[in-house]
């Protein structure tokens, strides 16, 4: 249509309205909610907040402060002879020669109720490096059936040794800590040695999701981890709890591990550990005095909230605090200067 | 499909070109009449979108980002956390891009497929227009659209002219003449001939100068220039023209059309412009932070990581690895490492350059410009034309215009002249008075118009409400007659009748439109003219005068007078003009008359109506013969003809008698002076820019209150000489200063005195460049030639910017654009132009913000605009309400924006310190990935949407609200860095209180919880549940949408991280059961309380601070809105009327001609007037429609090609292109 006689139509024109709707969303008059931050709901609002967490954080201080804890470091612990255990084991884990052993004495001042926990502490291990975190195969943990070449190549330098895949590959695995304890109770006539449970130590999740074995035969082609002394599939393979807890990483490189519980099934420890004399015979075995890492073992007793951590207690405690007295200095700015 | 592009070929010097001769023409491989304005086919839309997506630095940054990330050595994320967002971002553009050229391809196809006839092989054929080539020959009919640039060969017309409208090339509605060769128009219709015609060709080449043509044709052993005026241009459309004949010279994009097309200015906003800035600071502060991350990594690497590498070996690449596979140093190792690192620090914090924040932007902006094209508030039911948004990028600027330039006529004034009062014999009429005589208010109720309906030729658009003078008609009062005889008669207006019998007039100014169509429902029918006669109706008898002589107008003479012989023989000259002019020409009788009319004029001048006095004179035979000769001699003298002949109108024009005077009213257009006070109280500076004549634009500018009777001084430069000039700027500024020194003392003794030193600070600023309400500046056009040289240009800055408004009369589409582009340049403030015409382009392109005023007759203006409305008075509407509320939007969202990335990113730099500077990431890399998609930007973007501050009433009622956008208060590089480091510190409380909460943390059956993934997912919930509050505490306006988004944002996160990590959803992957196991815990339910508590407590402390005690006019008026909603939703208080009139005012005349020189010469020389009989044997009778004389400048009526002598006197595309380079 090239041609257009005046007074028909143009082309594409519409007979309709060009008219926009009159919509209240077309025309932006959706109802809606105009809050103010007046006097009327601040002041309120900052007092309620403070009313309610000083309370709150008082709760949560007590809390905290009623779990028992003990913890010792054990680092510069030395053997019978008098040695350093750590420089006896020198800075490698396999070598059996290696091994030292030392033994501390605890005393605990008070009797630890309830549920008792063994963890085993580390500082400046930076299980949260880039590289560490990555260095691992997490299909080979769920016990997928993975040919040496398939392994994560994150895994190296512990990928592979000789011809064979390591199980479980990766810097985590290899470095897992391998101190163990044994804890004696001295209190009483006789020394009773503290009964330790290895199971239900690591996350329902992972004991059940995330680490699975593989076929009994996909361990033939696989070999343990350098620092390892024996195969993973001699101590219960991906299934081992303490393999496990080891291989989710701490957030921060102070962290504390869970090790063990207490096994409050003997008569004795019925009613958590009672105050007095442990001894604890340590086998030493894990190098980190070359990086000025620390070990420690820590006895603890939890609450609702978790461990003993002050921090959230004193934290409301003081925002509570800060909300009255903002509040306060508010008031009197509005009843002073506000509109 | 066709491809749209070829390969460059060489440039051409000159066009040959031979008629009917395509073998010859092919060999120069002009281009077709194809025209391609898509970018893309099928084939290469994808490689080549993506091409161009990447140069935007935005994606080929990511795009780095992404190839960084594949290098494993590198790589601190997954690459799919950057790809995720990417692909999402590239396929929205893509998707954008793909419509828009589609459309461009229906719209190709549609114009490629128009068929015309062309001649081929001697016979007419009916082709498709991409199939037209040059040396073609088409045949036209009426009404058909050009196909090409063609060379006219012969038309079906009289004197082998055409009629052409040219409205899609430059916006004039007039007809425009073309004239073919004399020679090659005794072809005719003859197809044998024509298709035999094989002249050749030389002519220059395609160029975009729409009023310029050169070139020479043979033909027959003959040669002949050709210019302008035989060429008809693609776009034109045929009119009044039945058919005609043209060789295709230009075909497709050489087409002057396409030339002129596709060169539009990329507009950008000042917050585009900070943005860009911004991200480049953003930019540096991420290098830095990358630097110092990789500095410390270094120190971390040789201190502890080279002994970490007990149970982490360095990579084997590095030096000294205990693996011992290569050697080197400790520190050589920690530098490969911590260079590494670098890159790694770069693709972990890159998130501060959030992807996703040009799509937000362009998202708010689009739905921003959908609210404009859908608001009810801005349609004009007259035109059926709704607001248009036609650019989307531009919206937030609206709200920080600072300066408005606009056009007048058609801008301002609706160009309707509407008869209003008169003066006829000393008795003043057009006021409707009541039964006591006295006057009656024109409102809706009454009184009555006057009933002209017994005259068949009446139109029912003209009122007038004085009944007095219709009795007067009626009662055959003789000087009431003659009064309406002179203004059927004294006019050079065209008359058409239309087929179906009604009669239309065609004026070449609407003055004279308004006074013949006046006479004409008065009973006195101006019906039709030949070059020697006019015929007239008066009351149903018709009577022939004949034409004696057109003493035509020019600017010189104000005014204009016809010589005629009424039918009983009688010879009288009639004249009308400015009463300046008429008076002095007044025969001593009418002295008491005079005095009396005058008295009448002063009282229509007061009402700002423009006035023209009327009077005539008899001629004896012998006097008018003797008269007629020298008449004859000066006009064919071929020295100063115009002298001449104006010495010789002088004299016959004395002696004159009056009758009375017309009273015009100039329409204003609904609404304008309350828009202009309006916009003025809201700081913005209104400056007039018109073709028109001084004393008419001073005149608008005071009915539309620009200009005010209680303003100190109008200041007027209107010298000529440099010199001149500058002394009258000068004079004026020192009365400024002057004014201002004592202004001061007084303003602060008010002040003192109010004693409201908070109230009055967004009130004292306005004012900031003194006391600007008392005075204005009008310049003429040829002042402002001398204004804007370099050394004058800055004084005119000076005083136009101390003036409350400036008006600049007789300016060039040139200068127009040159005043705006001296503010653009010289101020940071925000300019915005508005124009309905061709010669409005110009400055609408310069502008940063153009506005078109769109339904009007041309399309020109609104081709070239951002924004298209169709009244002066939405512009209130445009600025005020969306240009307020876009830019509240925009400064909320992009502090906002920045301030939650800012906030996420930097987590990771505070677990740097804890993760011995690995590159490690905090967060999960899926939530890295969704975060800004999913958790965070829909509640700020519905903001972005819906949010604001007062509603459309208050705006418009409280036009101060506006003043925080014009000063560029609400986002700033200082706003930007308050938001930054609002996320610094928020990323510092979301790191460190699940630090303190989580740092030994254990569950209560003894597994320890701090590990990495549950503090990341501590940290992330936070995090999100923060930035949303955040975005809750910014959000003024909550429709359901904001309450969806915000609140939804939150809880889809909960649910998605649970449902994500839940067993089983992705094999394997490290983070399953941790979202059960961290939302189980009630540390971290505690530890997010308080986190949030700890983040949001300040701002709203710090926003009841701001708004309690430093109350911002905006909370103010928010509190007022809500205080009337609860009380009475209908007791809305009405908008105050500004008073329209003044009550006194000194009397300005108002000439009611416009500046050009009239028709009379065309009338007489009869080159257009057709004889009806000619065009009898036409079946379609073709209608003679106005017709304006074509001269070299293709200035239009609104060209204003100043009768001054301007210096640079050029034609209007020439300026531009001067202006240009200038640029």
């Amino acid at each position: 249509m090239a041609t257009r006689t005046p007074g028909t139509p143009a082309e594409g024109e519409k007979s309709t309205s060009r008219r926009p709707k009159d919509t209240k969303f077309k025309q932006q008059k959706l109802p809606a909610w105009q809050p103010i931050l007046t006097a009327g709901t601040v002041l309120p609002a900052f007092f309620a907040i403070g009313v309610a967490f000083i309370p709150l954080g008082a709760v949560l201080y007590v809390t905290s402060d009623n779990v028992l804890e003990y913890k010792y470091d054990y680092t510069k612990c030395t053997n019978s002879a008098g040695e350093l255990c750590a420089d006896v084991i020198g800075n490698y884990t396999n070598g059996t020669s290696n091994s030292c052993s030392c033994s501390i004495s605890i005393e605990l001042q008070t009797d630890f109720k309830g549920t008792v926990y063994m963890y085993y502490g580390l500082t400046n291990f930076y299980q949260n490096h880039r590289r560490y975190v990555r260095s691992r195969d997490d299909a080979q943990l769920h016990g997928e059936t993975i040919s040496v070449s398939n392994l994560n190549s994150d895994c190296e330098p512990y990928k592979t040794s000789g011809d064979k895949g390591i199980a479980p590959c990766g810097a985590i695995a290899n470095s897992l800590f391998n101190d163990s304890y044994q804890l004696t109770y001295n209190g009483g006539t006789n020394s009773t040695t503290v009964p330790l449970l290895f199971t239900n130590i690591a996350w329902a999740s992972d004991r059940e999701e995330k680490f699975k074995n593989p076929s009994p035969s996909a361990w033939d082609g696989l070999t343990h981890p350098p620092n390892w002394k024996y195969n993973a599939s001699d101590y219960g393979g991906y299934k081992n709890e303490s393999l496990i807890v080891w291989m989710r990483t701490a957030a921060l490189p102070t962290f504390r591990k869970l090790h063990s519980r207490i096994d409050h099934s003997v008569s004795t420890f019925k009613e958590g550990l009672p105050k007095g004399k442990y001894t604890v015979d340590i086998v030493y075995a894990y190098p980190v005095t070359s990086f000025q890492g620390t070990k420690s073992l820590i006895l603890t007793t939890t609450s609702w909230l978790g461990g003993k951590n002050p921090f959230l207690g004193i934290a409301y405690l003081v925002v509570g605090c800060v909300c009255i007295l903002l509040g306060v200095i508010f008031l009197i700015i509005h009843l002073k200067w506000g509109r | 499909m066709r491809a749209c592009w070829k390969e460059a070929k060489p440039p051409e010097i000159e066009r040959r070109i031979k008629a009917n001769n395509h073998e010859y023409n092919a060999q120069f491989e002009y281009a077709d009449n194809y025209i391609c304005t898509s970018k893309y086919n099928i084939a290469t839309f994808i490689p080549k979108n993506l091409f161009e997506q990447f140069q935007r630095i935005a994606n080929a940054y990511f795009l780095c980002l992404l190839i960084l990330q594949l290098i494993p050595q590198i790589s601190s994320l997954p690459y799919y956390s950057t790809v995720v967002p990417l692909v999402i971002v590239l396929t929205m553009s893509a998707t954008k891009d793909a419509i828009d050229d589609v459309r461009r391809h229906i719209s190709d196809a549609q114009v490629n497929n128009r068929e015309s006839s062309v001649l081929r092989s001697g016979k007419l054929v009916q082709e498709r227009w991409h199939k037209v080539i040059v040396g073609d020959i088409i045949k036209m009919e009426n009404n058909q659209f050009v196909a090409a640039d063609l060379l006219l060969l012969s038309t079906s017309e009289p004197n082998s002219l055409c009629y052409i409208e040219t409205a899609e090339l430059d916006g004039e509605t007039n007809l425009k003449v073309r004239q073919a060769l004399v020679d090659t128009a005794a072809m005719g219709n003859n197809e044998d001939l024509i298709g035999k015609f094989d002249a050749e060709l030389v002519c220059e080449i395609p160029n975009n100068r729409l009023s310029k043509f050169e070139g020479t044709m043979k033909w027959k052993d003959n040669k002949y220039s050709l210019d302008n005026d035989k060429l008809l241009l693609r776009g034109c459309v045929l009119r009044n023209t039945k058919w005609c004949y043209g060789l295709v010279i230009f075909a497709g994009k050489d087409t002057k059309l396409m030339m002129n097309s596709g060169k539009t200015v990329f507009k950008r906003t000042n917050i585009d412009r900070l943005m860009n800035v911004l991200i480049i600071g953003i930019f540096i502060f991420l290098l830095s932070i990358c630097l110092g991350c990789t500095i410390a990594c270094g120190i971390w690497e040789t201190l502890l990581g080279y002994r970490f590498q007990v149970y982490l070996p360095w990579e084997s690449f590095v030096p000294n690895t205990s693996l011992g596979t290569k050697s080197g140093s400790t520190a050589e190792g920690a530098t490969v490492i911590s260079l590494l690192v670098f890159f790694s620090y770069i693709i972990i914090l890159n998130t501060v350059v959030p992807i996703s924040l040009y799509v937000s932007v362009e998202i708010i902006r689009l739905f921003n410009s959908l609210w404009i094209n859908w608001d009810n508030k801005m349609y004009y039911k007259k035109k059926d034309t709704p607001a248009r948004a036609r650019t989307t990028t531009l919206n937030e600027e609206l709200g920080q215009i600072e300066y408005i330039f606009s056009d007048k006529t058609g801008t301002l004034t609706q160009n309707i002249m509407e008869f209003r009062k008169c003066s006829i014999n000393g008795k003043s009429y057009g006021t409707p008075i009541d039964r006591f005589g006295n006057p009656i208010a024109v409102t809706d109720e009454g009184p009555l118009k006057v009933d002209f309906s017994e005259n068949p030729y009446s139109e029912n658009n003209f009122e007038f409400f004085d009944h007095t003078l219709q009795d007067e008609v009626r009662r055959g009062n003789p000087k009431v007659h003659q009064f309406f005889l002179l203004l059927a008669l004294c006019h050079t207006v065209m008359p058409e009748e239309k087929e179906d019998g009604v009669l239309e007039y065609q004026a070449q100014s609407p003055d004279e439109g308004a006074l013949v169509s006046a006479a004409r429902n008065f009973g006195f029918v101006f019906k039709s003219r030949t070059p020697k006669t006019i015929t007239i109706l008066i009351h149903g008898n018709t009577q022939v005068y004949d034409l004696l002589c057109i003493l035509d107008f020019d600017n010189v003479r104000k005014r204009m007078s016809v010589i005629v012989r009424d039918p009983k023989g009688k010879i009288q000259l009639l004249c009308k003009g400015a009463d300046t002019v008429i008076n002095e020409r007044l025969h001593p009788s009418s002295a008491d008359l005079r005095e009396l009319t005058n008295h009448h004029l002063n009282e229509f001048a007061q009402e700002g109506l423009r006035t023209l006095n009327l009077a005539f004179k008899d001629i004896a035979e012998k006097e008018w013969e003797a008269w007629q000769i020298k008449h004859h001699e000066a006009s064919i003298s071929l020295e100063n003809r115009d002298e001449k002949l104006s010495a010789v109108y002088e004299e016959i024009e004395k002696n004159l008698n009056l009758i009375g005077a017309t009273a015009i009213e100039d329409k204003l257009q609904d609404g304008v002076p309350e828009t202009i006070a309006n916009l003025a109280l809201a700081g913005i500076k209104i400056w007039v820019l018109t073709g028109d004549k001084q004393e008419t634009a001073v005149n608008i500018g005071y009915s539309c209150q620009l200009l005010t009777d209680d303003m100190e001084e109008v200041f007027i430069i209107d010298a000529e000489e440099f010199k001149d000039v500058e002394i009258q700027m000068k004079n004026a500024i020192k009365q400024i200063n002057e004014s201002k020194k004592t202004m001061n003392h007084q303003e602060e003794g008010v002040r003192v005195a109010n004693g409201s030193v908070t109230f009055s600070k967004e009130n004292d600023n306005v004012s900031l460049e003194g006391n600007q309400d008392t005075f204005a500046l009008v310049i003429n056009g040829h002042s402002l030639v001398h204004c804007l040289m370099p050394d004058l240009e800055f004084v005119l800055l000076e005083l136009g910017c101390s003036c409350k408004a400036v008006i600049c009369c007789r300016v060039t589409p040139l200068q127009k654009a040159l005043v705006v582009d001296l503010i653009k340049r010289n101020k940071k403030s925000i300019t915005l132009a508005i124009g309905d015409g061709a010669n409005d382009v110009s400055m609408i392109k310069t502008a940063h913000i153009g506005v078109g005023i769109s339904g009007q007759e041309g399309m020109q203006a609104v081709l070239a605009s951002d924004f298209s409305i169709s009244q002066f008075r939405y512009l209130e509407k445009l600025l005020l309400v969306h240009g307020r509320w876009s830019y509240l939007r925009m400064c909320k969202f992009l502090k906002y924006f920045f301030y939650k990335n800012f906030a996420f990113t930097l987590c990771h730099f505070w677990f740097a310190f804890f993760c011995g500077f690995s590159a490690q990431t905090l967060f999960d890399p899926y939530f890295i990935s969704f975060y800004n998609l999913f958790f965070s930007s829909l509640p700020i973007l519905a903001l972005g949407i819906f949010d604001q501050d007062v509603d459309e009433y208050y705006s418009f009622r409280y036009p101060k609200l506006y003043y925080p956008g014009l000063v560029n208060l609400l986002f700033n590089k200082w706003v930007f860095i308050f938001g930054a480091v609002e996320g610094i510190i928020t990323s510092i409380v979301l790191f460190f209180i699940p630090y303190g909460a989580f740092h030994w943390a254990v569950s209560p059956w003894g597994s320890d919880l701090a590990d990495q993934q549950s503090f990341a997912t501590v940290v992330s919930s936070c995090l999100v549940v923060a930035v949303n509050l955040r975005c809750a505490l910014e959000t003024a306006y909550w429709t359901p949408f904001n309450h969806v988004v915000i609140w939804g944002s939150i809880i889809y996160y909960f649910c998605f991280f649970l449902l994500m990590y839940a067993t089983g959803v992705i094999w394997y992957y490290q983070y399953i059961g941790v979202a059960y196991a961290v939302f189980a815990s009630a540390n971290f339910w505690l530890c997010l309380l308080l986190t949030n508590v700890i983040l949001i407590l300040p701002v709203v402390a710090y926003k009841f601070y701001m708004t309690n005690i430093r109350t911002s006019l905006s909370d103010r008026i928010r509190m007022k809105q809500r205080l009337t909603k609860s009380r009475s939703k209908t007791d809305l208080p009405v908008r105050r009327q500004s008073t329209l009139r003044r009550s006194t005012r000194s009397m300005r005349s108002g000439y009611a001609f416009s500046h050009q020189s009239g028709f009379g010469e065309l009338i007489t020389s009869g080159i257009n007037m057709r004889e009806r009989a000619r065009s009898n044997d036409a079946k379609t009778p073709v209608i003679l429609t106005k017709v304006k004389k074509l001269d070299g400048a293709s200035g239009g009526k609104k060209m204003a090609v100043s009768p001054t002598p301007l210096k640079s006197n050029l034609p209007y595309e020439e300026e531009m292109i001067i202006y240009s380079e200038k640029l």
